[in-house]
C-alpha cells in the first residue's frame, strides 16, 4: 500500500511544481534527441552508402576484372561462364566493356569524366534499362544514363561526340642492340668493322640487320644513335616488316644521342629488317636499338622489361608512348534511369551494344568485365555472396587454365556489393561512433541537470523528507518515490526526445548533404528506423532513471534531527573511511590497466589516488583547500594522459572521449570554484562597485558558497563549452593553406587523356593555336592514374586511415616536377637534405615514392605517421607492388602516391593526366583555368585555380564544423535552461532575504541585477574552465597527434568570442524573467513569507 | 511643538485573496516622535506588521496618508521609498534575514555601500557597529555559523550602522529564546539612550513593555488602546 502512497506523493510533488517538472522533462528529452540523432544519423551515413551500393551494382553482386581493367578473350569470358554454370546454374554471368571517355554534347558541354558500357543485347539475370525518355533498349542504339544526360542536358535524338583513347594492354621492352659503321660495307651486330674504311666514299651507303618478332608482340621501335658524338653526318634509319612494308624516319640523326632517329611501327609475326642510311661512306660508327614492345600483365614482367630500358639512359624517354586520341560521334537513341542497369559504377555512362563498342575501341571479340548475378533480388543477392565465392573462384581458375593467356592470368573475382556494403557498415559505424562520442557531453550535461534539480528539490523538501523520514518511512521508500518522480519526468522527455532526435538526425544529414558533400555527389538518403528511436528512448529513459536514483540515494540520507528545523545537517563525517577506499580503488584500478591494457583505468585510477589525497587534507586544511588541492592536480594529470596516451584503440576511444572529458570539466570546475582568493577577489571587486556593491556582493558570494549547485551548474556549461572549444580548436590543425596547396603551381587542370605535352597536342589536334596557352607560362604534364576500389594501398603494413571516399591515386613524377615543385615535405627520409633531393630520387630509383598528406594519418587519425624509409605496398589484385616511402607532403589537394610517371604509365596503360600550370605574371588563374577548358574541351579538362580550390575546401571544412558545432551547442540549450532554473529557484528560496535586500533600501533593479549576475558568474565558471580546459586539451591533443606533422595550432578566439557571447547573452536573456519577477514582488509580503 | 517624525492618518490597507478581501488595517492614526522607542503590540494577523510596512514604505496604504519627516510616503514612488528607507531607516526582522552567504561584516556594512560610502571606512563603520552589539570578534563569521542571538545582534549593527533616524524592528525576538531576547532588547534600549534613534517595535512579547516609551496596542487592524509605559 505504501507503493500507491509514494507513487501519490511523487505525482503531487510534480504537480506542485510545474516549471520543474517541464524543465527536467526538457533535459531528459535534450539528452535522449541527442542520443537519437547520432544513432539516426550514423544510420543514414550507413544506409546511404549501402542504397548507393544498391543503386550502382543493381542485380550484379561480384565482378570478374584486373586491375587496370586488361582486356582478355571473349573465349575466356565464355569458359568461365559454362564452369560456373556447371557448380552453380542458379547463377547469371554476363560480359561486358568499360572505358573512359570524354563526352561532348552538340551545344559545347563537355563531361570528362564518362564512362563507355558495353552489354550484351540481351542478357537475363540482370534486369534491364528504365528508359526516363526515349528507346530502353541497346538494339534501339546508344543509351545514356540521366547522370549524364543531366550534365550535357542530353534529350534522346541529340548527337554526342566521344572523344576517347583505345585501350592498350601494358607491354614490356624487349632490347636487342647492334653497332655499325657506315665505311661502305655491311657489319655484323657484333661492333665496328675493322680495319676501317676510308673516310669518305662517293654515293649512298647503308647496312641491315634482321630481326624476329613474335606473334604475340604489340610495336616495333627502332633507335638510332651515333657511337661517337664527333660524327655529324646525317643517317636515315627504315624499319620493313614481313609483309614488305616500311617505316621510315625523314630527319636524320643529329649526332647527338639525346636526338636519335626513332622508328616506331605496329608488330607483325615474322622476320624484320632494319636498314642504316648515309649520304655517303664514312667513318661513321653508330649505335641501333631495335625494341620490341610485348603485352605483359604481371608486375614481375614489367620490372624485367623496365630494367633492360634501364640500359638505354636518355633514349628510354622516347620510348613513351604517344597515343593519338579518337573522335566518335554517336546518337542518343534513349535517356535511362541512373540506377540499376543504368547506374553501373555510378559514373555518367552511354550505354552500347557489346559487340559495337568492342568495334569502336579496336577491341572486336575481347572483353574486360564479366558480372555475376546471385540468385533473389538486388538485396537479396547480397546474402548469397559468401556461399557463392568458393566456386567463382574455383571457376576462375578452370578458366585460366583453359585460357592460358597472360590477361587472363590477371582476372580475380571481387565481391564488389559485399565490399561497398561493407564500407557502408564500416563508414556508418564510424560516423555514429564520432557523433556518439560528441553527444555524450550533451548527454552528460543533460544528466546534470536532471540531478540539479533533483538536488535543488531535495533542499527544498529537506522538512518534508525529514518528516516523512521521523514518521516511519525508510530511505529506500524515500529513493523510490524520488525515482518515481523520476519516472514521471521521464515519461513525456523520452519519447518526446527520441522522436526530436528524428527532426535534428534529418536536419543534420540535410547539412551534410547540402554543405559537405555538395550538389555534385550522392547525397545520403535519410532513413527512419524506428527500432533505433527505440534503442535511443530505453538508453535515454536507462540514464535518466539511474541519474535520479543515485541522487534519490543522496537525499533520502537526510540528517531528521536537522532537516526537521530546517537546519544545516551537522559537521560532516570524517571523510578519512572513504578517503582510503578511493585511494585503494583508484590504485586496483591504475594496477588493472597492466593485464587489460585499458587506457581508461590508467586515466581514472590515479586521478582517483590524487583526488584521495587531495580530500585526505580536509580536516587539516579545511574544505576549499582540499578541494583545491584535490582538483587541481587531477586537471593537470587528466591534460597529461591526452598527450602521453598515444596508443588508444579507435573503439576505446570512443569512451575515453567523454569520460576524461568530465573529469577534466568537474575537477576544473571544483578547482577554480574553490581557487585560493577567490571568494575574497570577488568580495573586494564587489565592495568597489559603488551603490551596486550590496547587490554585487550577494552576486558574487551566493556562487561559491553554494558549491554543489553552482558546480553541477558549472559543469554543464564547461562540459558543452570544452567539447565546442576542443573542436573549434582542434579543427584550425586542418586549415586549409592556399600556398601550401598550390606548391608553386596556380591551376590544375586533369583529363582522363593521356597527354604528355599540352602545346604538342594542341598543335596537332586543334586547328589553332588556342589562346589560353599564350597566358601560361610553363605546365607540366603528370600521368595520372585512380586506383578503383581503394582500401588497396598500405604503408608499413596498415591502410592508411582517412575519411571519405577512396582516393588511391598515382601521380607520375616528371623531370620538371622533380625539379620545379614546391610541395614541402614532412617526415623525410633522413637521406635526403633537402625536399628537392627527395623528388629527384624518385627519377632515379623507380621504388621509391612520396604520398601525399592523406596517408600520413595512423589509425587514430595521428598525422606524422610516416617516416622516410618505410614500405608502401600497393595490393593489385593478387600481386603487389611496393615502393619506399621518401616523405609526406604537408599539401593534401593532390591526393595520392607520387611515383616515377613510366611506373604509373606501365601500371594503368588507360592513365589519365594531371596538368599543373603556371600562368604568366598578372594573369588571373581563374580566367586562365576556365580558358583552358573552353580552349581543350576535345580532352575533356577540368581546370581550376588551386588556392580558389583551398579556399572553397576551406569553406567546406568550416561549414562542416558549424554543423557540428550547432549539433554540439545543443547541450547550451541545456546549461542555459538550467540557468534560468536555477535563478527561478533561488528567487523562490531566498523570497524573504530579496525581501530583506529590497526592505533594506536596495532598489529592485539592484536585485535584478544581483541574481542575474549571479548566474553570469554561475555560466563564467562553467565556461571559464571549459575554455581552458578545452584549448589545452586541444594543444595536448595537438602535440600528441600533428606536432610532428609540422602542423600549425592556433586558438579561434573570434569563435570563442562569438560562442562566449551567446552564451552570455543567452544566460542574461534566460534569467532576466525569473530576476525581475522576484525583484518585484511585494517586499511587504516577501520579508515575511518563511520556508 | 515639534512635529512627530512618523505621522498617518486614516491608514487602510485591503488585501485581495482567494477567500475574498482582507482588511489588515481599518483606519489607523499614530505620530512617532522622534527619539521614542514605541512598541506595538496584539495578537497574530491583527495588522501589526502590516502597519509597520506601511509606516516605513515597505507597503503603500489602500487609503490614507503617511508622511515621514517632510516627506509623504504614500505619495512617493517605489525608487523614492527606496531610498528613504536606505538612507534614513534601518530594519531589524524576526527571523534575523541576514544574507546567507555574506560574513558578519559584510551584512553591516551593506546599508554602507548602498549609500555609496567607500569599501575601507565602510569596513571600520561596520566593524564599529559589530564591536558595538558585542560582536567584534565575530566578524568574519557566516550567520550560519552564529547562533540565532548574535544572528539577531548582526542585524541590530546593520540596522544602525547608517545611522538612521528609526529602526523598524518586526518582531526581534520571535526568533529567540527569552534569555537572547531580553539581551537583544536591552541593547536596543541602549542603542536609543545613546543615539536617540527612534525604535518601532511590533511584538506579541510582553517583555517589550518594560523598554517602550509608548505602548500601541492592536486588534483587528485597529489601534484600540495606547499606554504609556515607564521604560
Amino acid at each position: 500500500m505504501i507503493g500507491g502512497q509514494l507513487w501519490r506523493i511523487a505525482k503531487r510533488n510534480a504537480k506542485r511544481h510545474k516549471a520543474q517538472a517541464i524543465a527536467a522533462a526538457a533535459a531528459v528529452a535534450v539528452g535522449t534527441m541527442v542520443l537519437s540523432a547520432s544513432l539516426l544519423a550514423g544510420q543514414a551515413a550507413e544506409g546511404g552508402i549501402r542504397q548507393v551500393a544498391f543503386d550502382v551494382l543493381g542485380q550484379t553482386d561480384e565482378t570478374v576484372q584486373s586491375e587496370g581493367d586488361f582486356f582478355v578473350p571473349e573465349e575466356a569470358a565464355e569458359a568461365f561462364t559454362r564452369s560456373v554454370n556447371d557448380r552453380r546454374p542458379d547463377l547469371q554471368v554476363s560480359p561486358a566493356v568499360t572505358h573512359a571517355t570524354v563526352a561532348r554534347s552538340s551545344q559545347g558541354l563537355t563531361e570528362p569524366g564518362a564512362l563507355t558500357i558495353g552489354y550484351p543485347a540481351e542478357e537475363e539475370g540482370f534486369g534491364g534499362f528504365e528508359a526516363v525518355e526515349g528507346a530502353d533498349d541497346l538494339t534501339e542504339g546508344v543509351l545514356v544514363n540521366e547522370r549524364l544526360a543531366d550534365r550535357l542536358d542530353l534529350s534522346a535524338g541529340d548527337e554526342l561526340e566521344l572523344r576517347y583513347a583505345p585501350p592498350l594492354d601494358p607491354v614490356v621492352p624487349e632490347v636487342t642492340r647492334f653497332e655499325g659503321n657506315l665505311t661502305g660495307a655491311g657489319s655484323a651486330p657484333s661492333g665496328p668493322l675493322d680495319p676501317p674504311l676510308p673516310e669518305e666514299s662517293s654515293g649512298p651507303v647503308s647496312e641491315t640487320f634482321t630481326f624476329e618478332v613474335d606473334e604475340a608482340d604489340e610495336r616495333v621501335v627502332g633507335v638510332l644513335g651515333w657511337g661517337s658524338p664527333e660524327n655529324s653526318t646525317d643517317l636515315d634509319l627504315a624499319l620493313q616488316a614481313p609483309d614488305g612494308t616500311t617505316v621510315e624516319n625523314t630527319n636524320g640523326t643529329s649526332g647527338s644521342p639525346d636526338a636519335p632517329a626513332f622508328v616506331n611501327a605496329t608488330a607483325q609475326a615474322g622476320n624484320w629488317t632494319a636498314e642504316v642510311r648515309a649520304e655517303a661512306a664514312a667513318e661513321q660508327p653508330f649505335q641501333l636499338f631495335v625494341i620490341v614492345l610485348r603485352p605483359a600483365f604481371s608486375l614481375e614482367e614489367l620490372r624485367e622489361g623496365r630494367r633492360a630500358l634501364a640500359d638505354l639512359g636518355p633514349l628510354q624517354e622516347r620510348l613513351a608512348e604517344q597515343r593519338a586520341t579518337e573522335r566518335e560521334t554517336v546518337d542518343v537513341a534513349g535517356v535511362v534511369s541512373g540506377e540499376g542497369k543504368g547506374g553501373f559504377t555510378g559514373e555518367p555512362a552511354v550505354f552500347f551494344e557489346m559487340q559495337r563498342l568492342q568495334t569502336l575501341l579496336d577491341r572486336e571479340d575481347e572483353v574486360n568485365l564479366v558480372r555475376v548475378s546471385n540468385p533473389g533480388g538486388v538485396r537479396e543477392g547480397l546474402e548469397a555472396t559468401d556461399d557463392v565465392m568458393p566456386d567463382l573462384e574455383a571457376a576462375l581458375n578452370d578458366t585460366k587454365a583453359d585460357v592460358d593467356q597472360p590477361s587472363v592470368q590477371a582476372l580475380s573475382v571481387e565481391p564488389s556489393k559485399q565490399a561497398v556494403v561493407e564500407r557502408a557498415e564500416e563508414a556508418g559505424s564510424q560516423f555514429t561512433r564520432f557523433l556518439t562520442t560528441l553527444s555524450s557531453f550533451t548527454i552528460v550535461a543533460g544528466v546534470l541537470l536532471v540531478v540539479n534539480l533533483f538536488t535543488m528539490l531535495g533542499e527544498e523538501r529537506r522538512v518534508e523528507m525529514s518528516v516523512m523520514r521521523a514518521l516511519g518511512t525508510k530511505r529506500r521508500q524515500l529513493t523510490a518515490t524520488i525515482g518515481l518522480e523520476g519516472l514521471l519526468y521521464a515519461i513525456p522527455g523520452v519519447p518526446v526526445g527520441a522522436l526530436a532526435g528524428l527532426g535534428l538526425a534529418y536536419v543534420l544529414v540535410g547539412a551534410v548533404n547540402d554543405f559537405v558533400i555538395g550538389p555534385d555527389s550522392l547525397p545520403i538518403p535519410f532513413v527512419v528506423d524506428w527500432g533505433t528511436i527505440l534503442v535511443a528512448a530505453a538508453a535515454g529513459l536507462a540514464i535518466t532513471m539511474v541519474a535520479v536514483l543515485l541522487t534519490g540515494v543522496r537525499l533520502s540520507r537526510v540528517n531528521i534531527a536537522s532537516g526537521l528545523k530546517d537546519r544545516r545537517d551537522p559537521v560532516s563525517r570524517d571523510p578519512k573511511l572513504a578517503v582510503r577506499a578511493t585511494a585503494i580503488v583508484g590504485t586496483l584500478a591504475g594496477l588493472a590497466y597492466l593485464p587489460t591494457g585499458f587506457y581508461t583505468l590508467l586515466v581514472l585510477g590515479p586521478a582517483a589516488v590524487i583526488g584521495a589525497v587531495g580530500w585526505g587534507l580536509t580536516r587539516r586544511y579545511g574544505k576549499r583547500i582540499a578541494r583545491f588541492t584535490a582538483s587541481a592536480p587531477v586537471v593537470a594529470y587528466g591534460l597529461w594522459t591526452v598527450l602521453a596516451f598515444q596508443d588508444v584503440s579507435a573503439a576505446e576511444t570512443s569512451y575515453i572521449v567523454p569520460i576524461r572529458g568530465v573529469m577534466l570539466v568537474i575537477a576544473a570546475v571544483v578547482a577554480v570554484l574553490n581557487a585560493p582568493g577567490l571568494p575574497k577577489l570577488f568580495k573586494g571587486l564587489a565592495r568597489r562597485a559603488g551603490r551596486l556593491a550590496p547587490a554585487s556582493m550577494v552576486a558574487l558570494s551566493y556562487p561559491t558558497r553554494k558549491q554543489l549547485r553552482t558546480g553541477l551548474t558549472a559543469s554543464m556549461f564547461a562540459l558543452v563549452i570544452l567539447v565546442l572549444i576542443f573542436f573549434s580548436t582542434f579543427f584550425t590543425v586542418f586549415e586549409v593553406e592556399p600556398e601550401r596547396e598550390a606548391g608553386g603551381y596556380d591551376v590544375h587542370a586533369e583529363t582522363r587523356l593521356p597527354v604528355d605535352d599540352l602545346e604538342a597536342w594542341a598543335d596537332e589536334n586543334l586547328d589553332e593555336q588556342p589562346s589560353s596557352l599564350d597566358r601560361v607560362a610553363s605546365s607540366e604534364e603528370l600521368p595520372r592514374a585512380r586506383i578503383v576500389g581503394g582500401d588497396i594501398v598500405e604503408i608499413d603494413g596498415r591502410p592508411p586511415e582517412y575519411n571519405g571516399p577512396p582516393i588511391d591515386v598515382f601521380y607520375g613524377v616528371t623531370p620538371g616536377f622533380a625539379e620545379e615543385n614546391g610541395y614541402e615535405l614532412a617526415g623525410r627520409s633522413g637521406t635526403f637534405d633537402s625536399d628537392r633531393e627527395a623528388y629527384q630520387a624518385i627519377r632515379e630509383d623507380r621504388s621509391n615514392a612520396i604520398v601525399s598528406r592523406v596517408y600520413d594519418a595512423d589509425e587514430a587519425g595521428r598525422l606524422g605517421r610516416i617516416d622516410g624509409g618505410e614500405e608502401l605496398t600497393v595490393d593489385l589484385g593478387g600481386r603487389s607492388a611496393n615502393f619506399t616511402v621518401l616523405g609526406a607532403q604537408r599539401q593534401q589537394y593532390l591526393g595520392g602516391i607520387f611515383v616515377h610517371e613510366d611506373t604509373v604509365r606501365e601500371l594503368f596503360p588507360t592513365h589519365g593526366t594531371s596538368i599543373l600550370v603556371r600562368v604568366d605574371e598578372g594573369e588571373d588563374p581563374r580566367q586562365v583555368a576556365r580558358q583552358l577548358e573552353t580552349d581543350f574541351q576535345d580532352l575533356g579538362l577540368n581546370a581550376e585555380d588551386i588556392r580558389e580550390q583551398a579556399v572553397q575546401t576551406q569553406q567546406q571544412n568550416a561549414r562542416f564544423y558549424t554543423v557540428l558545432q550547432v549539433f554540439l551547442g545543443i547541450g547550451l540549450v541545456i546549461g542555459v535552461a538550467s540557468l534560468g532554473i536555477v535563478t527561478a529557484k533561488a528567487a523562490l528560496e531566498r523570497e524573504q532575504e530579496l525581501g530583506i535586500m529590497r526592505a533594506m533600501g536596495i532598489p529592485s533593479e539592484h536585485v535584478t541585477a544581483s541574481l542575474v549576475g549571479e548566474a553570469l558568474l554561475t555560466a563564467l565558471l562553467g565556461i571559464i574552465p571549459g575554455l581552458a580546459v578545452g584549448v589545452a586539451a586541444a594543444y595536448a591533443a595537438f602535440l600528441a597527434f600533428f606536432a610532428d606533422a609540422g602542423a600549425t595550432f592556433s586558438v579561434p578566439w573570434t569563435s570563442i568570442a562569438i560562442l562566449v557571447s551567446i552564451s552570455l547573452v543567452a544566460t542574461v536573456a534566460s534569467t532576466i524573467p525569473p530576476a525581475r519577477k522576484a525583484a518585484e514582488k511585494n517586499t511587504a509580503k516577501a520579508v515575511r513569507v518563511r520556508r | 511643538m515639534t512635529a512627530p517624525l512618523v505621522s498617518a492618518r486614516g491608514l487602510e490597507r485591503t488585501y485581495s485573496t482567494e477567500a475574498g478581501e482582507v482588511h489588515a488595517l481599518r483606519g489607523v492614526d499614530v505620530d512617532i516622535d522622534a527619539g521614542q522607542v514605541v512598541a506595538i503590540l496584539g495578537p497574530s494577523g491583527c495588522g501589526k506588521t502590516t502597519l509597520l510596512n506601511c509606516l516605513s514604505g515597505i507597503d503603500v496604504p489602500t487609503a490614507g496618508r503617511v508622511r515621514f519627516d517632510d516627506r509623504q510616503l504614500d505619495e512617493l514612488a517605489d525608487d523614492a521609498r527606496t531610498d528613504i528607507r536606505s538612507q534614513r531607516m534601518g530594519f531589524v526582522f524576526q527571523a534575523f534575514n541576514l544574507v546567507q552567504v555574506l560574513t558578519a561584516v559584510e551584512n553591516v556594512e551593506m546599508p554602507l555601500l548602498l549609500d555609496g560610502h567607500e569599501p575601507d571606512p565602510t569596513r571600520e563603520t561596520a566593524q564599529a557597529a559589530l564591536d558595538r552589539v558585542g560582536l567584534g570578534d565575530r566578524t568574519e563569521h557566516l550567520p550560519n555559523q552564529l547562533s540565532g542571538g548574535e544572528q539577531q545582534r548582526v542585524a541590530l549593527a546593520r540596522s544602525l550602522v547608517n545611522e538612521p533616524e528609526i529602526v523598524w524592528a518586526d518582531e526581534p525576538t520571535g526568533d529567540l529564546d527569552r534569555d537572547t531576547g531580553l539581551r537583544v532588547l536591552d541593547l536596543m534600549a541602549e542603542l536609543n539612550e545613546e543615539l536617540g534613534q527612534t525604535y518601532v517595535i511590533v511584538t506579541h512579547d510582553d517583555k517589550v513593555l518594560d523598554y517602550a516609551d509608548r505602548v500601541l496596542h492592536m486588534e483587528s487592524g485597529k489601534l484600540v488602546r495606547e499606554e504609556a509605559t515607564p521604560g
